[in-house]
């Protein structure tokens, strides 16, 4: 019992990060119908520059924690946004109108153009960060095991929880959120009623970078290791987690994240650690065979 | 007589550069900017294996690259166009000699 | 080219359209067209299908570049706007021209009044300051939240829809679709308002209370109607203006009598009917 709640405890910290990564294809999709193959690059990005911030603020003195987490939350969104809009901007948007395979091709050579850069520019090798965030509570003590909840585990889950109702509201009372769900439905309609929809999808390629990078900055705490081929297998397993929730549905992303993350856990946990990548994919294919618009995900509406 | 004739050639063209200067050098100032801020850190900084840990370098001349050849690749995109849309706009030797003359 | 026969009224239009030409390869949908609406006014632009008339909207709206001719829109103020140089969310925000289609394009997935606040997305995202006051419900934010709704429940309740205020858009029958569509462009708090054969589809009682409603709109809002009709018995009723299309050409303008006893007129109509289908460029 003990080793079950600690592997909840950890697949949940694992599904806030995929969730929150996976909102960014979530959205994506849900505005222009593509996949952003180049989102999981942009968490990379989150990453790398979040480490860059931590050492940064090392050298500056900055000890207070707070004070420092916060530091690195604006400096990783704001840059992380900044590469977002740049790939919308230089990859995707030139090819709006285009024959429906044409932005997914260059989504998938942005992420190899993305891989590349970080690697030439700062290593191939990967890069550690000494762990910031130290502690925890010790929830259950027994003879045989010990069940602990570490301060960044709970910083995490608090964070993605905010995060994900901060989006929640964004989507259904701001009028950047209708504008959005106005887009998804018709988007000549929506620009006759004086929306710049190609705005619309500049932010929301930005928020979902900005989203990315906090879960690169929770990757890179939790972790502690980061390297330029994060993106790759984090992006795929957020992408599964979109799919899987129905992607195109906002708690459906959430919710795929979270399952990801609680199936690969427990699978390494209580099976063996090789395969966990076989349980998760096993489970999207049983759950599109049964429920192909995911779990959350509503029937395809006919766009024009 | 002659200064007066450059003069009144001078005219129209001085405004047309002018016209088309202020958007174009926006343009480019803009995308010069976001490079800035996709390069500032990824490339500005480079984490270097240390005793201990890790350890940043700066190179803020490959920033200034970047950011300046975005720059100059923005601006000549951009004049490329106005060049284009303007059906009888200055050759681009003129009219870059009246900017070089105005700038 | 027939001279531009323009009554010169004393106001200046709010709307000149100025020798439209739109050729799509080698067919001419609109051929040299010139007219103008007024605030205030209902102008008509008629004629049996293919005649042009959606083409015409297109080019007002920005959905098409005009091969030729100038668009303009004079706003009170003094500015005016060409409309053939601007993109469509352009020509909707800032030169103030709204539209609906004769098939009915709502947000069938949101509710009635999000379809409404919708069209208010500009106004509302400025005072969100795009986006950051509106999520922590700043005040400013929620004062321009419960305007729009104000103003979005104005015109529901002018077209008899208020109690179905929350229901997805989708979910409503026909009729109350189409009045719904009017009245999202009406939120978008338009100069001209360009309606797209609103009648269609309408029966008789429906058809009624909508010409009520925009001879309402006409003479309480400082807005011009352009309304296009193949339909000719409706638009005879509350158009103050007409324009006769045929062939893309303008055939006849005038005041409805004027243009009901014109024999090019009389002409196009009766000998159209087995052709309308066969043209098809509107």
């Amino acid at each position: 019992m003990p080793y079950f709640v600690q592997q909840l405890i950890n697949g949940v910290t694992l599904g806030s990060i995929y969730g929150l990564i996976a909102i960014g294809y979530t959205m994506v999709y849900g505005i222009i119908g593509m996949i952003n193959f180049a989102h999981g690059d942009i968490f990379m990005i989150g990453a790398f520059i979040a480490l860059i911030t931590f050492l940064l603020l090392g050298l500056g003195d900055i000890t207070w924690l707070p004070l420092a987490l916060i530091l690195v939350l604006l400096a990783s969104m704001t840059l992380t946004s900044v590469y977002g809009w740049t790939v919308e901007r230089l990859a995707y948007r030139p090819l709006r109108g285009s024959f429906r395979l044409a932005p997914l091709i260059s989504a998938i050579g942005m992420s190899i153009f993305l891989q590349n850069y970080v690697q030439t520019f700062q290593s191939a090798r990967v890069r550690p960060l000494q762990p910031v965030i130290q502690g925890g509570i010790t929830l259950i003590e027994s003879e045989t095991f010990t069940v602990n909840l570490s301060y960044l585990q709970i910083m995490i889950v608090v964070v993605t929880i905010v995060l994900m109702g901060t989006f929640t509201l964004l989507i259904s009372r701001t009028a950047l959120g209708r504008a959005q769900r106005a887009c998804e439905q018709d988007r000549t309609m929506a620009e006759l009623l004086g929306i710049n929809v190609d705005r619309t999808i500049s932010l929301t390629f930005v928020s979902g970078a900005a989203l990315a990078s906090v879960a690169g900055i929770m990757f890179v705490l939790y972790y502690g290791v980061i390297d330029f081929y994060i993106g790759f297998l984090a992006g795929i397993k957020a992408f599964t987690a979109a799919v899987l929730g129905g992607i195109g549905s906002l708690p459906g992303a959430m919710l795929g994240g979270l399952l990801i993350g609680l199936i690969e856990t427990f699978w390494s946990a209580y099976f063996t650690i090789e395969y966990k990548d076989v349980a998760a994919f096993t489970i999207l294919v049983l759950v599109l065979i049964f429920r192909p618009n995911g779990l959350l995900g509503r029937p395809e509406i006919e766009k024009v | 007589m002659t200064a007066e004739a450059s003069s009144l050639k001078a005219g129209p063209h001085r405004t047309l550069s002018r016209d088309l200067l202020a958007p174009v050098l926006k343009e480019a100032g803009i995308a010069a900017l976001v490079a800035f801020g996709l390069a500032v850190f990824m490339i500005g900084f480079r984490t270097v294996d240390a005793q201990g840990g890790l350890q940043l370098e700066t190179r803020w001349s490959w920033v200034g690259i970047a950011v300046g050849a975005v720059f100059v690749g923005r601006l000549a995109l951009a004049l490329r166009r106005h060049w284009r849309r303007a059906d009888q706009g200055p050759g681009i030797l003129s009219a870059l000699s009246t900017r070089l003359g105005a700038g | 080219m027939t001279a531009p026969a323009i009554a010169r009224s004393t106001t200046t239009p709010l709307l000149s359209v100025e020798h439209l030409t739109m050729r799509f390869g080698g067919l001419t949908a609109v051929d040299d067209l010139s007219f103008n609406a007024e605030s205030q006014k209902i102008t008509a632009i008629i004629g049996p299908n293919g005649a042009g008339k959606t083409t015409v909207f297109n080019c007002l709206t920005g959905f098409y570049r005009a091969t030729v001719g100038r668009l303009t829109l004079r706003h009170e103020n003094g500015h005016n706007y060409l409309l053939e140089r601007m993109t469509d969310h352009e020509v909707a925000a800032r030169a103030r021209v709204a539209r609906t289609f004769q098939n009915i394009r709502l947000f069938p997935a949101m509710s009635v009044l999000e379809n409404l606040m919708v069209a208010q997305h500009n106004k509302l995202m400025r005072a969100s300051g795009y986006t950051f006051l509106g999520l922590i419900a700043a005040p400013g934010h929620r004062k321009a939240e419960r305007a729009a709704v104000e103003l979005a429940r104005y015109w529901l309740s002018r077209v008899g829809l208020e109690a179905q205020a929350d229901q997805s858009a989708g979910s409503l029958p026909y009729g109350a679709q189409r009045r719904l569509e009017i009245a999202r462009a009406l939120c978008t708090e338009p100069l001209l308002l360009c309606l797209d054969e609103p009648a269609a589809g309408l029966n008789a009682r429906e058809s009624g209370e909508l010409n009520e409603f925009l001879l309402y709109v006409r003479d309480h809002h400082p807005i011009g109607l352009l309304l296009i009709e193949h339909d000719m018995s409706v638009v005879m009723q509350i158009a103050d203006h007409l324009v006769v299309l045929d062939y893309g050409r303008k055939i006849s303008e005038g005041t409805t009598d004027f243009v009901r006893n014109d024999p090019t007129v009389i002409r196009a109509y009766l000998g159209v009917e087995e052709e309308a289908d066969a043209t098809n460029a509107g």
